[in-house]
């Protein structure tokens, strides 16, 4: 193709307007998008859906403040699904014209997108996955929203490794990160790194995690760093590198602090006292998953809770105090049928607790019953195989 | 600085990235993706709106832009494929009515033959398939691996490149 083929196109100057026509309204509704703050404290939590029929709402900077608001996960997850819900209802009721078509679907995918993460954040999966279908039929209108779509992609690939469905999460993985790299989306792109390597560290393909996760470390920004550094010390314990796994957890707690992250803070300072346990260090490993165990059952986090229990019980029948083992492991099955976790968790746990009582139970029984529970995360159907 | 000014500035610096990327994405649909120039503009014009809503957390412009219109323009070209399906060869097949008049003007076939020598390959290629060896659009379209509507596009604008080195050949003599 010669040079005088490729002639210089002047953009339309209607639709150069039109741009910076939408730009302007954007920035402006982003600088007033605070009224939707002030609507959420002024009305009782039950008449948040009412808000959507106000029009001064119906704006994208209304939508962009609620998905910051629906963000924060972690301290309200219960009001992160009411302001989803919420932005979903003012997306929908967005005129077709209110903004140009492109952007009508990129506000209402969005919306949607996030409300899946909230669903998903309160273990309502299989609604998760209609609300992604809901996200994904206004962003498949589009070509121009490959991106955004594999927004909708890397969700719906959080919420199939929450339903054990990795093998269809991992093709959608695959496709997402090379999206995100097409686009020189490298922040994305890190993070669906870091989401594949956490795959492979369920799957129990620890050293294939560990590989994918070290190269995204270097680049990564600082949550992204914490998950990385946290994911990198459960794959060192699962490889035999018990020292390494102790620097790691120890990174990642500090980050995670950093961040005011506090159930991620309790999840790495277990991993530490696994680390200590496995290193022998038992007194630092007991008083370190103790605490990590109360804070776990405040937070209603049981099945968490007892497999630090479970870590506990095998560094007390190292350090030869049998009873106190005994009445963990019994406080645990208890815990886990009143929370009426699995069943085959719960039948597991039982036959550690009858062995207890016989005085037959070893340290190696223990560490069988705990990955046991652990593997059901991947396969709830799996049986227990009693090699005490 | 007031609102009023800083709407100026930021209605600036969009116009400036509208019209600093237009043309690159236009060119990448229009000769990457070989997509009808019209609609190259709009899927360009899409991409670049649809870059408002998240220009805060694009940190490349460029490189963002440059992959979403490569996206938007295979998009493109999966939906045409199915609508030049369903057309199937109801025009296609028929003689170019943009070449009547050229084919008519050729005096003869070495004075065609000598036209051609001036085009690129992949005119002369494409012409030759077409009125030297007697295919169909649709034909020309699988030899050279596009869509048949695309092909036609290839064989009215290449004639047309054929009428102009015709003509000056035709001066020259």
């Amino acid at each position: 193709m010669s040079d005088e083929d490729r002639k210089r196109r002047g953009a339309d100057p209607s639709r150069v307007e039109e741009f910076a026509a939408t730009a302007r309204r954007l920035q402006q509704e982003r600088e007033t998008a605070s009224i939707v703050e002030q609507a959420l404290r002024e009305t009782p939590r039950e008449q948040w859906p009412a808000l959507a029929q106000r029009k001064e709402l119906h704006t994208s900077g209304v939508l962009e403040r609620l998905a910051k608001i629906a963000d924060d996960l972690e301290r309200d997850p219960q009001k992160g699904l009411a302001v989803a819900e919420l932005a979903t209802s003012i997306a929908e009721a967005l005129g077709e014209d209110a903004y140009p078509r492109v952007l009508v679907a990129q506000l209402r995918a969005h919306a949607w997108k996030d409300r899946a993460r909230t669903l998903s954040y309160l273990s309502r999966y299989e609604e998760a996955l209609g609300a992604l279908d809901r996200a994904e039929r206004y962003v498949s209108a589009f070509g121009t929203l490959a991106h955004d779509r594999a927004i909708v992609h890397f969700v719906r690939s959080i919420v199939l490794q929450h339903l054990r469905r990795f093998d269809e999460a991992q093709a959608l993985l695959a496709e997402c990160r090379e999206v995100f790299k097409d686009h020189g989306d490298m922040r994305l792109y890190g993070k669906c790194t870091l989401a594949w390597g956490n795959l492979l560290l369920r799957r129990g393909d620890h050293a294939a995690a560990r590989d994918i996760v070290a190269t995204m470390v270097a680049g990564a920004d600082a949550q992204d760093e914490a998950v990385a550094r946290s994911t990198l010390g459960w794959c060192a314990i699962h490889l035999g590198n018990p020292d390494e796994a102790l620097d790691h957890f120890d990174d990642a707690m500090r980050r995670y602090r950093r961040l005011d992250w506090e159930i991620e803070v309790i999840r790495a300072a277990s991993g530490k006292g696994c680390a200590l346990l496995h290193l022998g260090r038992l007194d630092e490993s007991i008083e370190i998953l103790e605490d990590a165990r109360g804070r776990f059952l405040d937070r209603g986090l049981v099945e968490a809770a007892g497999l630090c229990g479970l870590e506990i019980v095998e560094a007390r029948m190292l350090r030869d105090e049998f009873h106190e083992a005994k009445t963990l492991a019994a406080t645990i099955v208890q815990e886990f049928a009143r929370a009426n976790l699995n069943r085959r968790a719960v039948a597991a746990l039982a036959s550690l607790n009858e062995a207890m009582a016989a005085n037959s139970a070893t340290p190696d029984f223990v560490r069988n019953v705990h990955e046991y529970i652990c593997a059901l995360g991947t396969d709830p159907t799996q049986d227990f195989k009693n090699a005490n | 600085m007031s609102l009023l000014t800083s709407a100026r500035t930021d209605d600036r610096h969009f116009e400036a990235i509208y019209e600093r990327y237009f043309d690159l994405l236009v060119q990448i649909s229009v000769y990457k993706f070989r997509i009808p120039d019209s609609e190259g503009e709009t899927l360009a014009h899409d991409v670049l709106i649809s870059y408002l809503r998240r220009a805060g957390d694009i940190l490349d412009v460029r490189s963002w832009l440059i992959g979403a219109i490569c996206y938007a323009s295979r998009h493109y070209w999966r939906l045409n494929s199915r609508t030049v399906g369903e057309e199937a060869d109801i025009e296609l097949d028929r003689v170019d009515p943009a070449s009547l008049r050229i084919l008519d003007s050729l005096p003869d076939q070495i004075a065609a033959r000598e036209a051609l020598e001036c085009l690129s390959p992949r005119c002369r290629e494409i012409l030759e398939m077409r009125y030297f060896e007697g295919c169909t659009v649709t034909e020309v379209a699988e030899r050279i691996g596009v869509k048949p509507k695309y092909a036609q596009k290839l064989i009215t604008k290449c004639l047309r490149r054929a009428e102009r080195a015709y003509g000056e050949k035709g001066r020259l003599r």
